[in-house]
């Protein structure tokens, strides 16, 4: 009898044992850092968004192939801001009660503007990939971003156009569906550009989405014949406006906002866009680019846009903040004043979470991006 | 490792494994034949769905291009003018709904041609549209990537055909597939999705993953039919595994996907699965059962067979008797019966012969107890000890004078137990090698701070081969001091007969002597009348008479002789005292007290004051306070305390103005016995043992010339024994400091109590 008794219980520590080891081995995953994405994914700036997303979702598949960080995966969460503030504050709500460590969005100045005063009430990190808008610079908040404020490409562009192109006069038309940015963008290019001695001679709003001519626009701009013209506009406006200007005959060099520097305005715009003039803060030519290109590629079957490579770059500046701090109320901290490298080269952070970047001059030759300088 | 374990564990695990090893066996193998040809079923009609499916999308995507072609061949075929080209298209795009802009370009990719018109789109250049390189470059028909149609936010393609003159492109509305997919419903859980060659979702029943542009590539079954795999996969999708099965568009190289949770689609082999293992499970239970009924029927007449012998074990002889049973079994009983009878009768002789052994050791433990108590009760100390030193056995005595437990002092050299015996360590080693006694008498030994006297007896062990002493010490302090006492006492009586016979015989001479000179002095008196009468008969007067004596010394010379004569009166008087027996009145007296107004005396004392600094002494008291009140006369008594109290000062130099903190006069009182003792102990220098026997003498004095009779202790020596009947004695060693003991008895020499009422008190008197 008694040692049938042993036999039960050796039989009872064998499956106490198994049951135990299962359990544990089901401890050893720790639970996975959250982290948001918010971006408009949808509509006529889903360009960005979209790429905004597959850069982020790339730089967080590369981090989780590598064992994650200290041992955890990264869970990325998107939500569709459908680039409409009263949406973009309802998905950040969400992506707070999910309880992410920091949100990666908005991808227009315009949807960041409008959610400022609630990441800031929640003290949520915020990683912009593409915002810029001069009017969230300087200011000590939760939200940074790792495109630099507007102005920096305004007065870069500013001091090309009165110098090397020495033009004296110019035109320029802007999008109010991104007002943020358009009008910030303009300011500062008008201001640079009237401290020189030149002079704006027209300035024509329009609101892309709404019902109106292309062509009447480019008429307009045409008959105000300056030396040349500005346009802050999405890829697909700047790339329509340039056809109307290369029906009408014109030959006015065009210099466009950063927002349209994707190959969507090439693709639309084809020869029309031909020559015309950005700031680009990336030299496609540099080696971790064309690495990343090829990562892209082999994911996603397409070129990397803008949206995707500043949302690749906003992913590994996350991922730097959470290098020096694991506890996530001091990401703010840790993340200001610093710098990393990037695929687009250095990356600066100040004391305000705003960008400082190196400026390139970009032109269209040949149906491609060319650095000028 | 062996495993020993019992037969009916044995036989119940063998049981129960032939039982039901061939059930677990049959019913594993056929879960896994059946499970493996269900899921094969099921991932075949998942798959064929996928394909199905793909059929249909691929005809979706035929008409449009018939119909691009259609107009091509009107085109080229110059059937239709120019000018009327944009008219046609409107009416095409109004019949055919698939398309959302069909457009023309020519070579250089200029919008000539536009349905339905837009003056934004006509006349642009197209020509870096993909679309428009793809289809130039190949000549061919050339679908597009999907995108996302910014005037419909629906996915949409581009179909481009070339034309003799350029090429014709339309915009094709893919929103159409989400309604086909939206149809297919497996189970509720299972659905279907498609996606563009680029893994990008153009059809999903969530169709914010279409619009939103998502790239599932990373998705397994993706990855696999991208890779030209078309099957069935399992992969895993936002935390959910699922059973992918993939078809592959030949031409677009779209991808569609028939999904479903794998929970679901193999829900009815869990079923199956969970009905095996039941069946099993009850098997089991079954084999168990029949297993444990049937063993037990075997094997309980075992069990009581070993339950008796455990009994007879146990010391029970009584073995029952047993009932027919298995053959073997009965055998078995027999045997046992036969021996416990064996084992019984044997048990009783042993039994008897250690009863025989236990009175001898009972006596022999008798014997050894009446020895050590023989032992044990003398009053001398016995320690046995190895021709070493080493202890081996001692006394309670020689317990009682080490003050430590047996265990520790047992194996101990006897000298770190009494450390007092290392000097008869010698004797020790000579009695062992001479094999004789050795034997020293009045040995003295400081023990806890007193000075013991005893009688060392080594004597070496003869008997057995033992080799070893035992030392013998008897406690002679009592005798020794007695003795020494006596001969004081003695030697005072003889020296104080003899210093008060000198001293009378001295005492008549020193009265003329005294009572000459001051005669002689009185009748040189002025004062006088008979002096200044008989100056004056002598033809002179006593003016002169004295200015002469003044003048030649002879009044100092005559009060010198009266001063030197008063000191050696008192002396004298001094050294009767010491013959004559206390004239002054006995009182009950509290000895306390009288030590009290002691120190205060000696406080006040200038000599002691001036020379000796007494108030810089330490004075540490113990005092008895439950002493009885005493007899004795409190005069002679504080003479006798103050003589010890200052002795003690002056025995402890001063060392320079502030006094040696260290200085320190203790006092004690106790009863000891009948008689209360008296301490007064100083840390002074102490005294070597020639000078402690003599300083009761009369005279005797260690001091300088001039600062000291020598009197006081002889003094105090008379009044304690003379008239009081008490004893005093001096403890001392070199550098250890000086105790005096003074021993008064409480009763009188008679034995009776002195009464306190018989004699009245001071104050009646």
């Amino acid at each position: 009898m008694k040692t049938m008794k042993k036999n039960f219980k050796r039989l009872m520590v064998c499956l106490f044992l198994t049951v135990l080891m299962a359990l544990i081995s089901g401890c050893q995953d720790k639970p996975p850092v959250k982290l948001g994405f918010s971006g408009c994914l949808t509509g006529k700036l889903s360009d960005i968004g979209t790429g905004g997303r597959d850069g982020a979702i790339l730089a967080v598949e590369q981090i989780n192939r590598a064992g994650g960080i200290r041992g955890r995966r990264l869970q990325l969460i998107i939500r569709d801001d459908k680039h409409d503030p009263a949406t973009a504050i309802q998905v950040d709500k969400e992506l707070i009660q999910e309880g992410v460590a920091a949100i990666i969005g908005h991808m227009t100045s315009a949807m960041s503007m409008s959610v400022i005063p609630l990441i800031n009430k929640e003290k949520v990190v915020m990683i912009s990939p593409t915002t810029s808008t001069n009017r969230l610079a300087g200011i000590d908040d939760y939200f940074f971003s790792v495109c630099p404020p507007s102005k920096t490409e305004s007065i870069h562009l500013a001091r090309h156009m009165s110098g090397k192109m020495g033009l004296r006069t110019f035109a320029c038309a802007y999008d109010l569906s991104n007002q943020a940015y358009t009008e910030e963008f303009c300011k500062y290019l008008k201001a640079e550009f009237e401290n020189t001695g030149g002079q704006v001679i027209l300035s024509r709003a329009f609101t892309s989405g709404r019902p109106f001519s292309y062509l009447d626009l480019a008429r307009e701009l045409f008959a105000s014949k300056p030396e040349g013209l500005v346009l802050a506009a999405s890829a697909l406006d700047a790339a329509m406006i340039c056809q109307q200007l290369a029906k009408l005959g014109s030959d006015i060099p065009v210099i466009c906002a950063g927002w349209a520097n994707t190959p969507d305005i090439i693709h639309h715009g084809g020869t029309a866009v031909e020559g015309v003039l950005f700031s680009g803060t990336f030299n496609n030519e540099n080696s971790t680019f064309l690495s990343f290109k090829k990562q892209f590629m082999g994911r996603f079957g397409k070129t990397p846009n803008f949206g995707a490579r500043y949302g690749y770059d906003a992913i590994q500046f996350f991922l730097h903040g959470l290098s020096r701090t694991n506890q996530m109320s001091h990401l703010k901290e840790v993340l200001k004043n610093s710098s990393i490298d990037t695929i687009q080269g250095k990356l600066e952070i100040d004391a305000y979470g705003d960008a400082k970047r190196r400026c390139f001059l970009v032109t269209v030759r040949n149906g491609q991006f060319e650095v000028m300088e | 490792m062996k495993i020993h374990t019992s037969l009916k564990s044995i036989l119940s695990f063998n049981f129960i494994v032939v039982a039901t090893l061939p059930i677990l066996i049959v019913g594993s193998l056929s879960l896994h034949i059946l499970t493996q040809s269900m899921e094969a079923e099921i991932s075949q009609r998942n798959l064929i769905l996928a394909q199905v499916l793909a059929s249909e999308v691929e005809r979706f995507l035929e008409e449009p291009m018939r119909l691009l072609r259609q107009i091509r061949d009107v085109v080229d075929g110059q059937f239709i003018r120019q000018g009327q080209l944009s008219d046609s298209l409107q009416t095409v795009l109004g019949n055919y709904k698939f398309f959302d802009t069909i457009m023309m370009l020519d070579q250089q990719g200029i919008v000539t041609h536009l349905a339905p018109y837009d003056e934004d789109m006509i006349g642009n250049n197209m020509s870096y549209q993909p679309f428009f390189k793809d289809t130039r470059d190949s000549g061919q028909a050339c679908l597009s990537p999907t995108f996302i149609s910014m005037q419909t936010g629906q996915p949409t393609l581009t179909l481009s055909i070339p034309l003799r003159q350029g090429i014709i492109a339309g915009y094709l509305n893919l929103g159409v597939l989400g309604t086909l997919i939206k149809k297919v419903r497996i189970g509720g859980h299972g659905y279907a999705g498609i996606t563009d060659r680029d893994g990008v979702l153009i059809a999903h029943p969530d169709t914010s993953l279409v619009s939103q542009r998502m790239n599932v590539r990373n998705v397994y079954v993706i990855r696999q039919a991208m890779a030209g795999r078309e099957g069935t996969f399992p992969y895993s999708f936002r935390g959910v595994k699922k059973l992918g099965s993939a078809a592959i568009l030949p031409h677009a190289r779209w991808i569609v996907v028939v999904a479903q949770p794998i929970e679901y689609a193999f829900a009815s082999v869990r079923k199956i699965r969970n009905i095996i293992w039941a069946g099993t499970l009850m098997a089991l239970g079954l084999a168990i059962t029949i297993a444990v009924i049937s063993l037990r029927k075997t094997l309980n007449p075992l069990l009581r067979l070993a339950k008796d012998t455990q009994r007879v074990a146990g010391g029970d002889y009584h073995f029952p008797t047993y009932q027919k049973n298995y053959k073997e079994v009965d055998e078995l009983a027999e045997n046992f019966r036969a021996m416990t009878e064996a084992v019984k009768t044997r048990e009783e002789a042993l039994r008897e012969s250690w009863k025989r052994l236990a009175d001898r050791n009972r006596e022999l433990k008798d014997a050894r107890n009446y020895v050590k108590n023989i032992i044990d009760s003398m009053p001398s100390f016995l320690v046995s000890v190895d021709s070493e030193g080493r202890i081996i056995k001692w006394n309670m005595q020689a317990e009682k004078l080490s003050e430590k437990p047996w265990a520790a002092a047992k194996g101990q050299l006897v000298t770190e137990i009494f450390p007092h015996l290392a000097i008869q360590m010698a004797d020790l080693r000579a009695s062992l090698q001479k094999r004789l006694p050795v034997k020293q008498e009045k040995q003295p030994a400081r023990i806890s701070g007193e000075t013991r006297y005893h009688n060392v007896v080594i004597y070496p062990l003869t008997g057995n081969g033992v080799t070893g002493a035992v030392v013998r010490l008897d406690d002679v302090t009592e005798r020794v001091r007695i003795e020494e006492m006596m001969v004081q006492t003695e030697k005072m009586i003889s020296v104080g007969g003899l210093a008060a016979g000198t001293a009378h015989e001295i005492n008549n001479p020193l009265a003329v002597i005294l009572q000459g000179s001051q005669n002689t002095l009185r009748r040189l008196s002025p004062e006088f009348d008979a002096n200044v009468r008989a100056a004056r008969e002598c033809r002179t007067d006593i003016s002169s008479i004295r200015a002469y004596l003044e003048k030649r010394g002879i009044f100092r010379y005559l009060r010198g002789i009266e001063d030197a004569g008063t000191r050696a009166a008192e002396i004298v008087s001094q050294m009767i005292s010491f013959t004559r027996p206390g004239d002054s009145r006995m009182h009950l007296e509290d000895i306390n007290d009288l030590l009290d107004q002691s120190l205060a005396l000696a406080a006040s004392d200038y000599d002691l004051k001036k020379k000796y600094g007494f108030e810089g002494i330490e004075i540490v008291r113990y005092y008895d306070s439950e002493l009885d009140r005493m007899l004795c006369s409190a005069t002679d008594i504080k003479q006798v305390l103050l003589n010890l109290l200052r002795n003690a000062a002056q025995a402890m130099p001063r060392d320079g103005e502030t006094g040696d903190p260290s200085r320190r006069i203790t006092l004690k009182t106790g009863k000891e016995g009948h008689q209360i003792r008296i301490e007064v102990q100083d840390n002074g220098p102490g005294m070597p043992e020639n000078i402690r026997k003599r300083i009761f003498e009369p005279f005797y004095t260690t001091k300088r010339v001039g600062l000291g009779t020598g009197l006081g202790l002889s003094v105090s020596f008379f009044i304690v024994t003379n008239n009081h009947k008490g004893t005093i004695s001096a403890e001392s060693e070199p550098g250890k400091g000086t105790r005096f003991i003074v021993r008064l008895p409480i009763e009188n020499a008679e034995g009776e109590k002195f009464d306190a009422d018989f004699f009245p008190s001071e104050d009646e008197c």
